[in-house]
């Protein structure tokens, strides 16, 4: 009996952990870290960036990430690079998307070219009309980044960090978002 | 030579100890031997000593233990920050590449 306890208490917090781990990382890659040639993953949680937070000095970069990361729960970046051409197939990427259909999720940009200079999806994680985490995914012949950003991001703030880190501010053009609170 | 010889019989002849000579050797070989009284003798300087350099090594040891882990603090929140200005830059690369994507749609449909 006491042993079946314990397997039941195993089992809840694998699958607590297991629903933690989608929660932080919505999209599963698969094996994609197998295939690339360098693969860059970073997690931080809200603990983790309070904690680099500490550590951010007052130059104008970090006064800008403070500042950034002031307003998120969390960033977790995946980055799979590949030398050969074509290392990822497009019914691929479609998997990677499909898994943003859920109603919890909207698309607020989506381009996809002809020529292969690399596509780009944003969504927005929507939570009572609200947002409350975004998601990049952009696909390059030789690269593909995952970006999940945790928090009450709004799109206004996107031009803000793009504007950030020397890179050029510029107005997003962004598609309604589904049930997007708009007030 | 037989006055010689007897002056050195008599000079050599045993003798009986004067009387009391065992017990006043006694005492003064006791006495001599007797522990002399140093500070390091004395057991409550002894312990106050051994504590205080107790003390020392214990609070030398937590010391170096926490500028040690203040040290693997400081390279943590170091690495942490690497990685925050890491993923902001990745982050903002990539809306880069939208936004000019964006602006080359709308310049495109523009010129139609």
């Amino acid at each position: 009996m006491m042993r079946m306890k314990c397997s039941a208490i195993v089992l809840l917090l694998a699958a607590v952990g297991g629903r933690a781990y989608t929660q932080a990382f919505p999209v599963d890659t698969g094996k994609l870290a197998e295939r690339a040639d360098q693969t860059t993953a970073i997690s931080l949680d809200k603990n983790m960036l309070q904690f680099a937070g500490k550590f951010l000095s007052s130059s104008e970069e970090d006064r800008e990430a403070q500042h950034i990361i002031s307003k998120l729960d969390g960033i977790y970046v995946r980055t799979y690079e590949f030398k050969k051409p074509n290392a990822y197939s497009a019914p691929e990427l479609e998997t990677f998307r499909r898994q943003f259909a859920g109603p919890e999720w909207s698309s607020i940009v989506s381009v996809h070219g002809k020529e292969p200079d690399g596509d780009t999806d944003i969504y927005v994680h929507l939570v009572d009309g609200r947002v409350a985490g975004m998601f990049i995914l952009a696909a390059d012949p030789g690269e593909l980044t995952f970006v999940h950003i945790v928090g009450a991001i709004k799109p206004e703030d996107l031009d803000q960090l793009s504007g950030n880190f020397g890179i050029p501010k510029r107005h997003v053009k962004k598609e309604p978002a589904k049930g997007e609170d708009q007030r | 030579m037989d006055e010689l010889e007897k002056a050195l019989k008599t000079a050599l002849q045993r003798e009986p100890a004067p009387e009391g000579l065992l017990d006043r050797v006694l005492l003064a070989a006791s006495l001599r031997s007797a522990p002399a009284t140093v500070w390091w003798r004395l057991p409550l300087l002894r312990w106050s000593v051994a504590s205080v350099v107790a003390v020392i090594c214990i609070a030398g040891g937590v010391s170096e233990h926490i500028s040690q882990h203040r040290r693997q603090e400081r390279l943590r929140g170091e690495q942490a920050r690497q990685q925050v200005l890491m993923a902001l830059r990745i982050t903002g690369a990539k809306l880069r590449v939208v936004q000019e994507q964006l602006v080359k749609t709308d310049d495109g449909g523009r010129g139609q």
